[in-house]
C-alpha cells in the first residue's frame, strides 16, 4: 500500500519535529495536491544549515512516496522572497510535538481561507448569520419569523440572502413587483469594478413589516427577472479575490461580503434609517463560502442542525480546524448557537436531551479544559442552559415545508405556526440581549 | 526548452545587483526580463500555453502563431488570459488584474540605447515589479503548481 494523503501528513510531521527539536523550527507547507514540504526558519540562526540535516530531512520526506513534493522538498525561510508570511500566518493549524514545542500546518487549497481566520469579537450583536450543513432545515423560514418578530417590537431589520447557489429568501417573501433591480450578484459584480448599486438592490418587505415603527428591508440574492438580466456569470465570478483598491492588501472574499453588507446597510439607512439587525442567510454546507459566514460576518452565529450522525460528524470537522487554530477557535465558539430545527415526534423533551448531549460531545473540543478556580476559561457545563451547545428549539410543522410566499404571509400570521417559532425567536432574542 | 521559472529568479537576481550597483539601464532591462519570465512560467504551467517548436509561448496551435510577447503588452495579455481556480488560488496573482502596468514605458529595445535612458526612479519602479511578480510565482511553486 502506497502512502496515503493522511499518513504522508503523519510522516511530515514526523519530519517537523526532527528539524525542530535540531533547532530548525519547520512549518509545513501542503499543497494544492496534498504534497507536505518543509519550510525551516533560519532567520535566527547564526550558523549555515547544516547538510547532513538537509539529507536526513530529503530522506525523511521521501517517505511520502507521491505526497513528496519536488523539486525542493526542503526549503529555508531566508531563500523565499517573502521571508515572514508563511510563519506568521493566523489560518496556519498548529500541532503540538513531543518536546513541548509546535509545529505549523499551512494549507493551500484550491478553496479560500477565510474560513481559517476569524474576525474580532464584538459586544453588540448586530449580525445573525443563519448557518447549516445541509439545505431543507428551514433557515430562511426561521429568518423571516425572527425579521417580522424584531420588526414588531420596533426593529430596523435588514434580510440578506447570501445563499448565492440556491437562492430561497427573494421567492419566498417578495413577489415578482416588489423585486429590486439588482440582487447580492450584482453588488458583488458592480462593486468589482468599482460600482455602487446597493441602492437598487434593497427592497421593503411589506409582508414583514410588523406594526409601528418597525421594518424589514430584504436583499435577496437575484435582481427583478427580465429581458437581459443574467445571473450565472456574475455568481462565477463573486468568490474572487480582487487586487487591492488602496494599494495595500488584496480584497479576500471575506472583505467583499463586509463591504457589501455595509453598502447595504448604508442605504436602507438612506432609504429609511439604520438597520439594527442584519439577518444573514448563509450557503449550507462544509465550505470556506459558508464558513467565512460564521468567522468572519457573524456577531451571532446560528447552526441549525437536526440530532443525526451525520450533523455531529459535520460540525465535528468544522470545529476541529477551528481548534488547531487556536486564535481563531477563542474568537468562533462565543458567537455560536446551536439550533434544534423541525423538532418533532411524541416526546420532543427526550429527543431534545438526547440531542444536547451529542450537541456537547461535538461543541467541547471548541471549549477550554478547566479546573477548579479557572475563572477566565470557556468551559460551560453540559446542562448550562446558555451554552453554545444547549439548543434552541423550532418545532416541526408539515404546513411550513415547501412555502410559497402567499402561504408564508398565512403562516407569519397564524397563531399556530408562530407558536412553533415562539422559543427560538425568544432564545435570539435573550442572546441579543433583549427583554422579553 | 525555456525554463521560464529558473530564469525569473536568475533575471531577478542580476537586476538587484545592478540596481545596488546604480546601473539603472541593466537592472531596468533585467527586471522587465524578469517579470516576463515569471508570467511565462505561469502561462505555460498552468494556464496550459505550449511552448513551440521555436520556444515561444502559443496560444492555441502552432499554425495560429498567436505568442505571448514583451512588456508592457504581455501584462494586459496576461491578465486577460489567465483563469479558473488553480490560477486564482495563486496569493497575489490577481496584480496582473490591476489597474496599472508597472512596465508602461519598458522596452525590451532599450537596451540598444545611450547609458542613462533609463532613470533610477523607472528602474525602481521595473524591479519592485519584477520582485513582486517573484513573490507570486514563488506562491505558485509553494502551493504546488507545476510551473514552466
Amino acid at each position: 500500500m502506497s502512502v496515503d494523503f493522511d499518513k504522508a501528513l503523519q510522516l511530515a510531521l514526523a519530519a517537523a519535529e526532527h528539524a525542530t527539536n535540531a533547532g530548525w523550527p519547520a512549518t509545513i507547507v501542503r499543497d494544492l495536491m496534498g504534497r507536505c514540504r518543509l519550510v525551516l526558519d533560519d532567520r535566527h540562526n547564526r550558523i549555515d544549515f547544516p547538510e547532513g540535516l538537509r539529507m536526513e530531512l530529503t530522506r525523511m520526506l521521501a517517505e511520502l512516496g507521491n505526497f513528496c513534493p519536488s523539486p525542493s522538498p526542503v526549503l529555508l525561510a531566508s531563500q523565499l522572497l517573502d521571508q515572514g508570511s508563511l510563519i506568521d500566518d493566523e489560518s496556519m493549524a498548529v500541532h503540538a510535538i513531543s518536546s513541548g514545542s509546535s509545529v505549523g500546518l499551512l494549507e493551500r487549497s484550491v478553496t479560500g481561507q477565510d474560513w481559517r481566520s476569524a474576525s474580532n469579537k464584538t459586544d453588540q450583536i448586530e449580525k445573525i448569520v443563519f448557518y447549516s450543513l445541509k439545505g431543507g432545515v428551514g433557515r430562511s423560514t426561521a429568518a423571516a419569523f425572527l425579521a417580522r418578530d424584531l420588526s414588531e417590537r420596533g426593529h430596523c431589520v435588514l434580510l440578506i440572502d447570501l445563499d448565492l447557489e440556491s437562492p430561497g429568501l427573494g421567492p419566498m417573501l417578495l413577489d415578482n413587483d416588489t423585486y429590486p433591480k439588482y440582487g447580492i450578484v450584482d453588488v458583488l459584480a458592480e462593486a468589482a469594478v468599482g460600482n455602487d448599486v446597493a441602492n437598487d438592490a434593497v427592497t421593503r418587505c411589506l409582508k414583514l413589516g410588523g406594526t409601528g415603527n418597525g421594518e424589514t428591508w430584504v436583499a435577496p440574492a437575484a435582481g427583478s427577472p427580465r429581458d437581459g438580466y443574467t445571473y450565472l456569470p456574475k455568481l462565477e465570478r463573486a468568490y474572487a479575490v480582487l487586487p487591492s483598491t488602496t494599494g495595500d492588501l488584496p480584497q479576500s472574499f471575506a472583505d467583499r461580503l463586509q463591504a457589501v453588507i455595509n453598502s447595504l446597510s448604508k442605504a436602507v439607512e438612506t432609504l429609511s434609517r439604520r438597520p439594527s439587525v442584519i439577518l444573514i442567510d448563509s450557503r449550507a454546507g462544509m465550505h470556506d463560502i459558508a464558513g467565512v459566514a460564521l468567522t468572519h460576518l457573524a456577531d451571532l452565529g446560528l447552526l441549525f442542525a437536526s440530532d443525526t450522525e451525520l450533523t455531529w460528524w459535520g460540525y465535528g470537522e468544522l470545529f476541529d480546524q477551528w481548534t488547531e487554530r487556536p486564535s481563531v477557535a477563542r474568537k468562533v465558539r462565543e458567537r455560536l448557537q446551536v439550533v434544534a430545527s423541525m423538532v418533532d415526534g411524541a416526546d420532543p423533551g427526550a429527543y431534545l436531551r438526547l440531542f444536547t448531549d451529542n450537541a456537547a460531545s461535538t461543541f467541547e473540543r471548541l471549549y477550554d479544559e478547566s479546573g477548579p478556580g479557572d475563572t477566565d476559561s470557556f468551559s460551560p457545563s453540559r446542562d448550562d442552559l446558555f451554552a453554545p451547545h444547549s439548543p434552541i428549539p423550532i418545532y416541526f410543522d408539515s404546513d411550513l415545508r415547501h412555502l410559497t410566499a402567499a402561504r408564508l404571509e398565512r403562516a407569519l400570521s397564524s397563531h399556530k405556526q408562530r407558536g412553533q417559532y415562539t422559543e427560538f425567536v425568544e432564545g435570539v432574542r435573550r442572546l441579543m440581549g433583549e427583554q422579553s | 526548452m525555456p525554463s521560464y521559472h529558473s530564469a525569473a529568479n536568475r533575471h531577478l537576481r542580476d537586476a538587484n545587483q545592478l540596481f545596488g550597483a546604480a546601473s539603472f539601464d541593466g537592472a531596468s532591462h533585467l527586471a522587465g526580463l524578469s517579470g516576463e519570465c515569471a508570467i511565462k512560467s505561469v502561462l505555460c504551467g498552468p494556464g496550459g500555453v505550449f511552448v513551440n517548436q521555436n520556444g515561444r509561448p502559443n496560444i492555441g496551435t502552432e499554425s495560429q502563431k498567436t505568442f505571448f510577447g514583451h512588456f508592457p503588452d504581455l501584462w494586459a495579455q496576461a491578465g486577460i488570459f489567465l483563469s479558473g481556480r488553480n490560477i486564482n488560488s495563486i496569493p497575489g496573482i490577481h496584480i496582473l488584474q490591476g489597474v496599472t502596468n508597472p512596465f508602461l514605458g519598458w522596452q525590451v529595445s532599450d537596451r540598444y540605447e545611450a547609458d542613462g535612458t533609463v532613470l533610477k526612479s523607472q528602474a525602481t519602479t521595473h524591479v519592485q515589479a519584477a520582485v513582486d511578480l517573484g513573490q507570486v510565482v514563488e506562491n505558485a511553486f509553494l502551493i504546488g503548481i507545476n510551473l514552466a
